[in-house]
């Protein structure tokens, strides 16, 4: 999608995007900018996902997403109601996840859409997913605790092997995309010898291992 | 039960109260299938993708994975119980619990083999130890590493608390020297993780060393894609450490150096005092029982020939350097066992 914006979004925050797109008389250039360029994405691996990386109706879904957020009253009070209290990028994503989800069949079967795009998602039950077998209450609750554990590690790397492993990427290509993760972040690491580290399967296996570890820690401190 | 969706991402980054937690997790309890969002949502580089030939199978690898983990780290505590220390021994650990095979033990034995002269090959001897019970699920306990050489007649020598100059030594002898360390801190980038604390991991990995000198080691790991790797002496005595120092050294040497473990810094409770005097006699009525079952009988003075035993009396009747031989033995069994880790306790 090569949209191009006539003014510039790259440098302002999330929260000054939005409220721009908020502010009468709504900015939707910012909203698109939003959707097609900055969380691009995030919104297409959430798409590929749902979508089994059929790209054909990723348009559509951009589209639905873009007016779902502005609402039949065009207000953007979808966007509005967003109190900040997490990342804009968990929220946006765990919207477009759910609004993806909840198209998904109408798109593909060309059924018209009777899903209103003033859904509050405060009085919406969750997106049901296919049914994948039922699994003990004791299980569940263990699997709980352990992506809480998963949110307090405090090693990046750990963490970033343990989250990557979880999405069904072996060693190697987390080791690829954790090398993407540094440079995107500008994080440069080195060895006891001085030399650049570049993440390998070994070194990923490494972290994994530490993490467990961890795991295994805090996983007993909580309450 | 409704969540909405600003309070389950603020879940994800541990910014609720804990009513709101309490409320998320029941959520999610009963909506397992949102999980995967809250991992989502966890994951600041979610958006970072592999190039397009990269691409992988999303199917239900979440919870695969999250079950795999759950499993991992649930075994991980149950392996770390008696988390490794400077006072206990690691006997019962494990080598080998988090390589790709469990197999380091095994394959580092069949290198040892091959440098002196046996023509095996790795495939065998794993059968062979899984024949023989020497490798467990999780790997294989350090005082079964060895095994397969003492099968094949060579000296095999267990040693802990051994110092580099023991290594050094070994190898000038042509024999061959087995560590056993932490993978992780030995692979491991320690010039910007020092501040990590290493203790408790485990001593899981067992390595060929190949030679040592003043600064430098050269080992064989069989779990690196080099034929040999180098490192220093202390990144090395750093991951050595975890298994108090452990050793394996095989050679053809017909030269016996006992090595018993230094139990003298164990300490003994006043029950387990009292314990030392009983197995110290039953010790007396077992020796005795089996002896007077191959055809022994008393004498006053020990004649082979005639299968006579001046000890072959009560235990009471011994003289006291008898007893103390007995109680000696007791007393470093009692040691022993507390210092590889286990725990004697009166049963009520």
């Amino acid at each position: 999608m090569g949209l191009i914006f006539k003014n510039q979004y790259a440098q302002l925050s999330d929260k000054e995007v939005v409220t721009k797109i908020i502010t009468p008389p709504y900015n939707e250039e910012a909203a698109a900018y939003l959707i097609y360029n900055r969380y691009h994405p995030l919104l297409y691996k959430i798409y590929r996902k749902i979508y089994d990386n059929d790209p054909s109706w990723y348009e559509d879904c951009q589209g639905d997403l873009f007016d779902f957020l502005k609402g039949k009253d065009l207000n953007w009070q979808k966007l509005r109601s967003f109190e900040w209290r997490s990342h804009f990028s968990a929220w946006i994503g765990r919207t477009a996840n759910n609004r993806f989800l909840e198209i998904k069949p109408y798109l593909i079967g060309k059924i018209p859409n009777p899903i209103s795009i003033d859904d509050d998602d405060n009085e919406n039950g969750s997106v049901q997913l296919p049914d994948g077998g039922v699994e003990d209450y004791e299980t569940t609750q263990r699997k709980i605790l352990l992506m809480e554990a998963i949110r307090m590690l405090k090693d990046s790397d750990q963490k970033f092997v343990v989250l990557k492993r979880l999405q069904g990427y072996n060693s190697t290509e987390i080791a690829i995309l954790m090398k993407k993760s540094w440079d995107k972040h500008g994080i440069k690491k080195y060895d006891n010898k001085g030399n650049l580290v570049v993440p390998s399967s070994g070194y990923v296996d490494v972290r994994m291992q530490r993490a467990k570890i961890e795991l295994r820690k805090l996983i007993v401190t909580i309450e | 039960m409704k969540i909405s969706n600003e309070l389950l991402a603020a879940y994800a980054e541990g910014k609720v109260t804990k009513e709101e937690r309490n409320q998320v997790r029941q959520y999610l309890a009963e909506n397992p299938q949102e999980l995967e969002s809250v991992m989502m949502m966890m994951d600041e580089d979610y958006d970072i993708q592999l190039d397009g030939s990269h691409l992988f199978d999303y199917t239900d690898s979440f919870n695969y994975e999250l079950s795999n983990l759950l499993d991992d780290v649930i075994k991980a505590a149950q392996i770390s119980l008696n988390p490794v220390s400077k006072s206990v021994l690691p006997m019962m650990s494990m080598a080998a619990q988090n390589s790709v095979d469990n197999f380091c033990a095994i394959r580092c034995e069949g290198i040892a083999l091959r440098k002196l002269g046996f023509e095996v090959n790795d495939d065998e001897l794993i059968d062979e130890s899984k024949k023989d019970g020497i490798i467990k699920e999780h790997g294989t306990a350090l005082f079964n590493i060895g095994r397969l050489a003492g099968k094949r007649g060579l000296n095999v020598a267990h040693r802990y608390n051994c110092s580099i100059e023991d290594i050094s030594n070994a190898l000038a002898e042509n024999e061959v020297v087995l560590a056993v360390v932490d993978s992780s801190e030995l692979r491991g980038f320690n010039e910007y993780e020092s501040d990590q604390d290493r203790e408790g991991y485990s001593p899981n990995h067992v390595v060929v060393i190949n030679s040592i000198n003043e600064e430098r080691i050269t080992i064989i790991d069989t779990s690196s894609p080099s034929s040999e790797d180098l490192y220093s002496i202390s990144h090395f005595v750093c991951a050595w450490d975890d298994s108090s120092n452990y050793l394996v050294i095989i050679s053809k040497n017909n030269k016996y150096v006992p090595h018993p473990i230094d139990l003298s810094e164990v300490p003994i409770s006043d029950d387990l005092l009292e314990l030392r005097e009983a197995i110290a006699e039953n010790a007396h009525e077992v020796w005795a029982f089996n002896r007077m079952k191959e055809g022994w009988s008393y004498g006053p003075f020990r004649d082979d020939e005639n299968k006579l035993h001046p000890d072959l009396i009560p235990y009471n009747r011994l003289p006291e350097s008898e007893k103390e031989y007995d109680r000696e033995m007791a007393m470093n069994t009692i040691k022993f066992v507390q210092k590889i880790g286990w725990e004697l306790k009166k049963k009520l």
